[in-house]
């Protein structure tokens, strides 16, 4: 399967998301550490946020249960912002596929997954077509009925895509 | 602390995470905190961690795992409560 999901980057809750007391229930050490360890741990925390999302909703069989901590980090290059990421029995590529000031939006796929598997029925792609995410505006055009995201009017490039069981679009660059 | 009172207390933490009030009006200890609700997943560490300091509990992780429901967070911390 694969899965993608977008995160703010600004800190704009009640609770800091660098709140030491947040972060360890959320993250492993070394997940921890690498948020502390970056110039720009906001950044970083968002993306690590956004990878395990991608990954949950990348899963072939998740149960409905909230355990950040079981999805996890097992590589990280900080120079692309990729790596691989375990989630129960899967292990997963991931990888930062655009981000601004504003947002992080990552992309996941199940390790050696066919990206010539289309899933979903195409007609329900209508229902998303849109979708707003902390000021971020992400608009979905079909051509061919096959959906090309843009962010912000940003067009990104993707080739492949699928819809997935939680409703929301997810899909793969090449 | 009884159960109602864990109840109103828990609504009143949740309420800030909740992104439209019509949805907040309509929720019921049946209501599924991400998916009628609508919160955030990123926000629902943020409700066990004022649920921790609101009632002076320590949630671990087995017990957090649980809570995607009101009732099923009440029953958590009922729980501990009672310990």
């Amino acid at each position: 399967m694969i899965g993608c999901d977008l995160a703010e980057i600004p800190d704009t809750g009640r609770r800091s998301r660098l709140n030491p007391r947040r972060l360890l229930k959320l993250y492993s050490k070394s997940e921890i550490q690498l948020i502390n360890s970056s110039n720009c741990p906001l950044k970083i925390e968002a993306l690590l946020w956004s990878f395990k999302e991608s990954a949950y909703k990348a899963h072939s069989n998740p149960p409905y249960r909230f355990q950040p901590k079981m999805i996890n980090m097992e590589e990280f290059d900080v120079s692309s912002l990729s790596g691989k990421i375990r989630y129960l029995n899967e292990v997963f590529d991931v990888n930062l596929l655009y981000s601004n000031e504003e947002i992080v939006f990552s992309s996941t796929r199940k390790e050696g997954y066919d990206l010539n598997w289309y899933l979903g029925d195409p007609k329900s792609w209508q229902q998303i077509m849109r979708y707003d995410f902390g000021g971020s505006k992400i608009e979905v055009e079909y051509v061919k009925r096959k959906p090309h995201v843009s962010v912000n009017n940003h067009r990104l490039f993707m080739s492949k895509s699928s819809i997935n069981s939680l409703s929301g679009f997810v899909w793969l660059t090449e | 602390m009884d159960r109602q009172e864990i109840a109103s207390k828990l609504k009143e933490i949740i309420r800030p995470y909740v992104p439209e009030p019509e949805l907040f009006d309509s929720i019921q200890e049946s209501s599924d905190i991400l998916k009628d609700l609508k919160v955030n997943s990123a926000h629902l560490v943020d409700i066990i961690l004022d649920a921790e300091e609101v009632f002076d509990i320590e949630i671990d992780d087995e017990s957090a795992e649980r809570m995607l429901t009101v009732a099923s967070a009440i029953d958590v911390i009922e729980n501990l409560l009672n310990r």
